[in-house]
């Protein structure tokens, strides 16, 4: 749980959406345990779990903001600061930089190196062919790197 | 030539397979700025590695638990309601079938006369007493024969039906311990018309007198019908001589 409240937060900026993905999340494995193939990677069976919720969540607030035609807030924005300062105990200034990666590659990234998952699972967590996961990657460390570097 | 960045986070990452690593491997050992990048790479990595989960917020599990109860309070209703709602229909259009009815009827009947002493509330061989005996328990009944079709009033009860209605129940004795039931329900039933049915080991005959049901049960048709024509005529001739 700690682990999927920790990658929404970082998801999602803000500590009351971050609970709210956790809760639907943990909500629909409830109701889906009986899909849960056994052997396999409970935590990994989660995150998809989350990232699922996560793009469902997205498809339906972009619907609502077709219709008020407002300009679209979604993951592309930072992390603001006071989610930054719940992440980042101990002044982590790499936290603030990871939070000022936009998405897709935030995610990306703290899926691989934070969370530790393979590149297989995230593919399968992101629906998207292992070659994008690299290249999410691969950008997303290299504005990391930018944003670190760039920081006095 | 260009460097293949991605590729060197893929090799940092230790996914590639045998042929890209091979190349990879190649490329690295000519290219200092591929070097470089793999190596900041990497120590990125483990300082994103040693990050901490934040700390989960207060309260979260109790709103989960909350949350769950409520949703499956919420599915519960949905499946519960229409059930319900279908098991009450059900229920009305049930009642109202003469053949499920006569079945109980008959049940009723094999029920009380299979008793070593018929379980009636009013003995009477007089049908002025077994009326006014129902009228003070609050049922109107249309005509109460004395006797027919050679059988003759003893005594009456309430029977309780499956769908919680009840049923005024009149036992008639005729020659060798033969019975009949008269019932009179104070309901009417989907179908207008006498119905004859045979149910079990007993003969049911439905008709309606006015707003009420009457079914009349014994062990032969004969029988039945005799009980019936009689009472019917008198039905007749109550309705005709106000």
């Amino acid at each position: 749980m700690r682990s999927l409240y920790g990658t929404a937060l970082r998801m999602t900026g803000n500590a009351h959406d971050a609970e709210d993905l956790v809760q639907e999340t943990l909500l629909r494995a409830y109701r889906g345990f009986a899909r849960f193939a056994p052997g396999t990677n409970i935590r990994a069976w989660l995150h998809t779990i989350l990232q699922r919720t996560r793009t469902d969540a997205f498809r339906q607030k972009q619907r609502t903001v077709r219709t008020t035609e407002l300009i679209d807030d979604g993951p592309a924005v930072a992390v603001p600061p006071a989610a930054q300062e719940a992440l980042a105990s101990g002044g982590e200034d790499i936290e603030r930089a990871l939070g000022a990666v936009p998405e897709p590659f935030r995610t990306a990234v703290v899926l691989r190196d934070v969370e530790d998952f393979t590149y297989q699972e995230i593919a399968v967590m992101l629906e998207v062919p292992i070659g994008t996961v690299m290249s999410r990657i691969h950008r997303g460390r290299a504005l990391l790197r930018e944003k670190l570097g760039a920081r006095p | 030539m260009s460097c293949p960045v991605e590729q060197i986070t893929g090799y940092v990452d230790a996914a590639l397979d045998d042929t890209a690593r091979t190349e990879i491997e190649a490329h690295l050992a000519a290219c200092e700025s591929c070097r470089a990048q793999a190596d900041a790479e990497r120590a990125l990595r483990r300082r994103l590695l040693g990050l901490l989960h934040p700390p989960l917020p207060t309260g979260i599990e109790e709103r989960f638990r909350e949350r769950l109860h409520r949703g499956t309070r919420v599915r519960l209703r949905r499946i519960l309601v229409p059930l319900a709602l279908a098991a009450l229909l059900a229920f009305v259009w049930v009642r109202r079938q003469p053949q499920v009815v006569g079945w109980e009827m008959a049940r009723d009947h094999r029920h009380c006369f299979g008793k070593r002493e018929l379980p009636a509330k009013v003995w009477s061989e007089d049908a002025e007493t077994v009326m006014r005996w129902f009228e003070d328990q609050g049922t109107r009944m249309p005509v109460v024969p004395e006797a027919a079709g050679g059988y003759a009033i003893v005594g009456a009860r309430y029977c309780g039906f499956m769908d919680f209605s009840r049923a005024a129940h009149l036992y008639y004795r005729g020659e060798e311990k033969k019975a009949v039931s008269l019932f009179v329900l104070p309901r009417t039933l989907s179908e207008r018309g006498p119905s004859l049915m045979v149910a079990g080991q007993h003969v049911v005959r439905i008709s309606r007198v006015g707003d009420v049901t009457v079914g009349i049960v014994a062990e032969d048709k004969g029988d039945v019908d005799a009980f019936a024509h009689t009472f019917e005529r008198s039905v007749a001739s109550a309705s005709s001589s106000p």
